[in-house]
């Protein structure tokens, strides 16, 4: 009888932790630097361990008093659960208490990535709007069927509510991978990588890779500038890790309305399931580049808290889908956010406000190439390699902006608005419910006060501060649709 | 609807602020141009026309240009030098209100209230004391009303 109680002792005790897995995770990253070592001593002594023991016992101490820290660390993060809410007892000995109410969850997301599969863990994440808090409210690592189990008691939907999938082609996620595939992304990963590489062995490794890749390149390419090989070494390599990077991510993504909530499943390398209660998503965003709208494709992208915002996600809903698919695709999955036409737009007529600083920003690169001839006379023909390399994206922007100035516009109905902009490369059509806009602000240059003209700027509930910004309209019409919806004075 | 201007004493307060902190400089400037080096004179000169530029236009502008008014349903900010800018915020979105009262604040005017939201907030530049201890009362009543509605609701 006593052996069956401390039996449902220890089940209860294991039930309210995280899996063990995170022991790991709780050891300082500096143990490596020691393990390494000593794993290398053991082998070198041919195993014997006696001598191992003496040479280098306090090594050994202290990654036992790592492990034992951590080991402590893990046994006072625990969590409680009831049919409501949730309190996760977090930070060194438990002394933080986050508790929650499962109606205010924002977002509750599964993430299983093929190391924790190894061993039947999975991260949970549990987001909601307080302001608070400005990471996730809820983070643990838990064994896969637990994890499964909390996301749907928070998910908590009737069973009977009819579902409505999406599902996105493979050809699809192919070409949203591609589109979406950055070198400056790509650069990230790999600096990451190199980073948490380098604490763990030394930063040698990254400077020899480097060289070693750029030394076998320029075998073959010797009338190209070493640093030249350099760059195009790292755009091209960053590019590549950054498109597998998403392809990995992406893969398998299909969207579900289940009753109020949607359900967002993708991944191959981390499995991904995210649950986001739909009446807090605050607005959707069909996200586009000049290229996409050429071709007539686009990415629906929402913003609810705490879906999307780790490191490297993009919070879509759509990957791809083509600008015929995009309104029945919505009106599956977010009836009940209409896009309304806009009313205000701009035109012909203001091309030119667009164009202007773009235009006069790529007058900067000659006057600059010269200037860099001027000083260093020997380096011609690198410097009117980056300067030709540095004039294209301006070039390029100059054309983006000619397009947006046809693509600009702001709009509302009863319930909604909807703001077309474009910053920077990237096309925005937001469409936010009126009731979420907590800010709006009509600005003026000195120029556009002198020419009527204005910028709107609006915010809507969110995590951080994020602002939609419509540039270049007649400030007395922006003014009078402004009144007219109750959003100025 | 209330109408609020920032506090003359805040202004009063800049001017003599800037113009100590462009002497302290100077003098700087000065001894280091004795000992060292020429290139402290042209430090200098950048400091006094930066310190012209501040006093004759920057100030000026923003004080004409500042007004905040404060109704039953809207806040409205109204302020910018080089770029104008009209701010609006419903009543019902403000979540929180963060006033900052320096020491002195009642000879000074440098007193400074933001209002936040959910993802943004408005700032209240240079009001005078009384202004905003009215505002901050208001805004508190409008909260706790606010509160009051959606519990009922």
């Amino acid at each position: 009888m006593k052996q069956h109680k401390l039996a449902r002792r220890v089940r209860e005790f294991f039930r309210h932790r995280q899996h063990p897995i995170k022991i790991i995770g709780y050891t300082s990253k500096t143990m490596w630097l020691l393990l390494i070592p000593l794993v290398k001593y053991l082998v070198a002594l041919k195993f014997d361990i006696r001598s191992w023991l003496v040479t280098n016992w306090v090594d050994i101490l202290a990654i036992i008093a790592i492990f034992a820290f951590a080991w402590l660390r893990w046994v006072f993060v625990y969590f409680e659960i009831d049919d409501k809410s949730m309190t996760s007892h977090s930070g060194f000995f438990g002394l933080a208490a986050t508790k929650l109410a499962f109606c205010d969850v924002t977002t509750v997301s599964v993430h299983q990535s093929s190391v924790q599969r190894l061993f039947g863990a999975s991260s949970l994440y549990i987001d909601t709007d307080a302001k608070s808090v400005t990471k996730t409210d809820i983070v643990l690592l838990l064994p896969k069927k637990r994890a499964e189990h909390i996301l749907d008691l928070i998910a908590d939907e009737n069973e009977r509510a009819v579902k409505y999938t999406v599902e996105s082609k493979k050809r699809s996620q192919l070409a949203f991978s591609l589109f979406f595939s950055s070198t400056f992304s790509g650069v990230i990963i790999f600096a990451g990588l190199m980073f948490e590489a380098s604490r763990i062995v030394d930063r040698n490794i990254e400077v020899r890779l480097l060289n070693t890749a750029a030394g076998e390149i320029s075998k073959y390419t010797r009338r190209i500038p070493y640093i030249i090989v350099v760059s195009a070494l790292v755009i091209i390599g960053g590019w590549l890790l950054s498109f597998f990077a998403n392809l990995m991510r992406y893969w398998h993504f299909c969207v579900t309305r289940h009753g109020r909530r949607l359900i967002v499943k993708s991944g191959i390398w981390t499995i991904r399931h995210d649950v986001m209660h739909r009446e807090r998503i605050n607005y959707y965003d069909i996200t586009r580049t000049l290229l996409m709208k050429i071709f007539r494709i686009c990415t629906v992208n929402v913003n609810c808290t705490g879906y999307g915002k780790r490191r490297s996600e993009i919070p879509t809903i759509a990957p791809i889908t083509t600008d015929k698919e995009v309104e029945k695709t919505l009106s599956i999955l977010m009836p009940d956010i209409k896009c309304p036409k806009a009313t205000l737009t701009t035109g012909k007529r203001e091309l030119w406000r667009f164009v202007c600083i773009p235009f006069f920003i790529s007058l900067f690169v000659p006057a600059i190439r010269q200037v860099f001839i001027f000083i260093f006379p020997r380096w011609v023909s690198e410097i009117n390699m980056i300067a030709f390399i540095s004039s294209v994206p301006l070039v390029w922007l100059i054309i983006v902006k000619a397009a947006a100035a046809f693509s600009t516009g702001i709009g509302f109905d009863e319930g909604c608005c909807v703001l077309d902009y474009c910053r920077l490369y990237g096309f925005h059509r937001v469409v936010v419910p009126k009731a979420k806009i907590t800010r709006v602000a009509v600005m003026q240059t000195w120029a556009q006060k002198r020419a009527g003209y204005c910028s709107i700027q609006i915010c809507t509930e969110n995590e951080k501060f994020k602002k939609h910004m419509v540039k270049h309209l007649p400030l007395d019409a922006a003014m009078s649709i402004l009144r007219t919806n109750g959003l100025a004075v | 609807m209330h109408m609020y201007k920032p506090s003359g004493l805040a202004m009063i307060s800049i001017y003599l602020f800037t113009i100590i902190l462009s002497l302290a400089l100077c003098f700087a400037c000065g001894f280091g141009a004795m000992f060292k080096s020429v290139i402290f004179w042209y430090v200098m000169l950048f400091i006094i026309i930066l310190t012209f530029l501040v006093l004759l236009i920057v100030v000026p502008l923003f004080f004409s240009q500042s007004r905040y008014s404060v109704s039953r349903n809207e806040l409205i900010c109204k302020s910018g030098v080089f770029i104008f800018r009209r701010q609006f915020m419903k009543i019902s979105s403000v979540r929180s209100f963060t006033a900052i009262v320096t020491p002195l604040s009642g000879a000074t005017g440098l007193n400074f209230l933001i209002v936040n939201s959910l993802g943004s907030h408005m700032v209240f530049w240079f009001l005078s004391k009384s202004d905003l201890n009215e505002i901050t009362s208001y805004l508190d009543k409008a909260i706790k009303k606010e509160e009051g509605a959606n519990e009922t609701a």
